[in-house]
């Protein structure tokens, strides 16, 4: 009962609740800000965005399943294999105290025919504020296997007076199953240190989940040493 | 349209048939039209309001094939979209469609072609959304589900000819990832119902993508199933999809697997023929 009532609830918010959808399309705005990747799977990352931009990212978590073959990754130059990478394409929009929903297909959303989506409920932001989604270039954290690129949420610092519910497109892997890709992101205390959402939910091609604040997103899982990638 | 099913869910009748022109077209000999840049096949519209938890109405494309129907009526493919992917897209298509959308259509144009009425009912949010059949919450609770709800009038709307004269007895069903879960899932909670299914890029009603635990123990009735899958299919790994097959070749159930060493997740170039082809044996 429990569950009917909270789908209905929620659903009921999802069609009735919410202003019409303001989407802007993707804009592929190349690099923008300077981003400039880590090293050849280091997994550090700088740029130059200001506060919110991370000079590397510190994640934690167990390792879901060994890899059996090799897998590909986002630090590739050329991934080999299924790994989209991000191009720093970006949208946005103004999002106020009616709520509204921003989305970006990307590189990832072509390949996982999801696009990428934050849908924030009424009340979550109080005054108009410009949110920007960046899909961007930034080399996936060391010791993860990438299901997706980064992607970042602007003004990453930004804390929601209620949560907004996430999805994020993935894909990974050459045919292969190496167990179901975790939502990891910004955690409350820091933009540049990530967390496995416990509300992550994983269905074909995309995490959902729901946010308390904005910051950057990955899906994937930590890798302890045994996964193997291609190169 | 979206306000408009919501429009109508609350005020409206529980199904209402809302036409666009042209339904009934299509070129000498079939119900689509085809050029080297698209196919469109001609479709009526029908709105359903499910009930069950009062989510929105939902769009039911068909049609039924040219010419007089048989006696017995007939028989129906229902066929359930991808995640995002509108059932618009059965209907409509063109080469550069994505996860070869292209071969979807040409598998409603197959069908239509060689004698099936095809039925394709849209997700939640006119078609911009997922089955609930895999969802946390939904999947072991199916029966307090909206798209539960949606089935039962969907198979109420065959019976009573809303969507043409139709076989109460020969029901087929197909579908792709998010759709494919879906068509498993009239395995699992519909006995009886469906002669045969057709599973394109996914496994067993409640598996997940790369989260997939095939059950023990499968329905003993369990229709006939044809799988197609690609092995480079990155969202649906192809090695989810096997334990599944193997489950019900291993238990009697006639099965078909049908893969592509090239593709990832996709309708297959062959779906066309392979489709049509399965549920015509059975």
């Amino acid at each position: 009962m429990k569950t009917k009532i909270a789908a209905v609830l929620s659903s009921l918010c999802l069609v009735g609740c919410f202003q019409p959808i303001d989407e802007l399309s993707d804009a592929n705005k190349g690099g923008q800000g300077g981003l400039q990747g880590g090293q050849g799977g280091a997994g550090g990352s700088s740029n130059n965005l200001g506060p919110s931009a991370c000079n590397g990212f510190t994640f934690s978590g167990t390792e879901v399943q060994p890899a059996q073959i090799c897998i590909c990754t986002r630090r590739d130059a050329v991934p080999n294999g299924s790994c989209a990478k991000g191009a720093n394409e970006t949208a946005s929009a103004t999002i106020g105290a009616a709520g509204g929903t921003l989305t970006l297909m990307g590189q990832q959303g072509k390949a996982s025919g999801v696009a990428f989506s934050i849908e924030f409920p009424p009340g979550a932001i109080a005054t108009d504020t410009l949110i920007t989604v960046t899909e961007t270039s930034i080399p996936p954290p060391a010791g993860m296997v990438d299901w997706s690129p980064v992607f970042r949420v602007e003004p990453a610092e930004l804390v929601l007076a209620a949560p907004a519910k996430l999805r994020v497109p993935w894909s990974q892997g050459r045919g292969q199953s190496y167990g179901g890709p975790q939502l990891f992101w910004s955690t409350d205390s820091s933009t540049c240190t990530l967390e496995k959402l416990p509300s992550s939910y994983v269905n074909a091609g995309f995490n959902q989940a729901n946010v308390g604040r904005l910051g950057y997103a990955i899906s994937g899982y930590p890798n302890l040493g045994s996964a193997t990638f291609c190169n | 349209m979206r306000w408009f099913l919501i429009l109508l869910a609350a005020c409206g009748p529980s199904v209402l048939q809302v036409d666009a022109p042209g339904a009934d077209g299509g070129s000498a000999g079939s119900r689509c039209d085809e050029t080297a840049q698209s196919l469109h096949c001609a479709h009526h519209t029908t709105v359903i309001s499910p009930g069950g938890l009062g989510l929105g109405a939902r769009g039911v494309h068909w049609q039924v094939p040219l010419g007089e129907a048989p006696d017995a009526g007939w028989p129906v493919v229902v066929m359930f979209q991808g995640s995002f992917f509108s059932a618009d897209t059965f209907w409509d298509s063109a080469p550069t469609v994505g996860f070869g959308g292209w071969w979807q259509a040409h598998v409603t144009r197959a069908l239509l072609d060689q004698g099936f009425a095809v039925v394709t009912p849209k997700t939640r949010f006119d078609g911009a959304y997922y089955w609930d059949t895999n969802v946390v919450g939904f999947a072991d609770t199916w029966t307090s589900t909206d798209d539960h709800h949606l089935m039962l009038k969907v198979f109420e709307g065959i019976e009573a000819g809303t969507f043409g004269r139709l076989s109460g007895s020969q029901w087929y069903a197909t579908g792709i990832s998010s759709g494919g879960y879906m068509t498993s899932r009239m395995a699992l909670s519909y006995p009886g119902k469906f002669r045969a299914l057709a599973v394109v890029s996914a496994s067993w009603a409640t598996c997940s993508g790369p989260i997939c635990s095939v059950p023990a123990t499968l329905p003993a009735d369990h229709p006939p199933t044809l799988f197609m899958h690609g092995e480079k299919d990155a969202i649906v790994p192809i090695s989810t999809m096997r334990p599944y097959a193997d489950a019900l070749t291993a238990q009697g159930t006639a099965t078909k697997v049908v893969t592509d060493a090239d593709a990832g997740h996709a309708w297959l170039d062959s779906a066309p023929r392979e489709v049509p082809g399965w549920f015509k044996t059975h």
